[in-house]
């Protein structure tokens, strides 16, 4: 089976370095970076992802723009996208949910837990009949 | 931080966080430039940025530290009274006796 691939958003190298070491290293995943929703609606459409995560906060288009511009897309709008998000609240966590992602995951995250939880985003999915 | 048990992933996971360390001191310099010319907005995306990635490095004291004084910029944005100003330059300073910590601890 081959690897699934995501695709990491994020305006901060720091975030991007560690995640994909994070999904590469520990999940096995092929990952695949971004620092701008520019530059990522690109990449995707080209080669949409098995699974986008999508910093929330970004200067320019923000996350939530960069999902509306994918789901308006017919190249991209079944990819499913996880929120990463820096939010704390209960109801900012829960205004992110509303706006139809597959997870919202708040930084920090842990670098073993994050592919663990990506990987059950997936069987999930399998589950359902929704596996791409 | 759960440790990797690949030893290798863990030499890596240690290298990045060195060198992330290795920053700690810069992006402190960097926020208390921004503070000091009331560049609210800029100072507030640099203390947003280093609460989500502190953390993740494993240096939890400074990424609630940075998570503080995002909290406080958002409200200095909005009042920009000299209380809230001043409760800024408390966080601020906080902020960087730990980035200067973590950089030590961190190398």
């Amino acid at each position: 089976m081959r690897p699934r691939t995501i695709l990491v958003v994020d305006d901060d190298p720091d975030i991007r370095r560690i995640t994909a070491l994070s999904l590469e290293r520990i999940g096995g995943f092929r990952v695949s970076l971004a620092a701008s929703a520019e530059g990522a609606l690109e990449l995707a459409k080209r080669a949409p992802p098995d699974l986008l995560l999508l910093d929330v906060s970004m200067p320019g288009t923000d996350g939530p723009a960069m999902l509306a511009a994918l789901r308006a897309d017919p190249d991209t709008e079944r990819v499913p996208v996880v929120f990463l998000t820096a939010m704390s609240s209960d109801d900012q966590i829960a205004r992110l949910f509303a706006l139809g992602v597959a997870d919202v995951i708040s930084k920090p995250f842990d670098l073993v837990a994050l592919p663990a939880r990506i990987r059950d985003i997936f069987c999930r999915a399998e589950l359902h009949g929704v596996g791409r | 931080m759960t440790r990797a048990s690949d030893p290798a992933v863990e030499a890596l996971i240690a290298a990045a966080r060195a060198d992330f360390a290795g920053t700690l001191v810069s992006k402190a310099v960097a926020l208390e430039a921004l503070v000091s010319c009331g560049a609210w907005e800029d100072a507030r995306r640099a203390a947003h940025k280093l609460r989500g990635s502190a953390g993740v490095y494993g240096f939890a004291e400074l990424g609630a530290a940075a998570a503080e004084l995002d909290d406080v910029l958002s409200r200095v944005e909005e009042t920009p009274d000299a209380a809230q100003q001043a409760l800024v330059r408390e966080k601020l300073r906080e902020l960087c006796a730990l980035a200067e910590h973590a950089s030590r601890a961190g190398r």
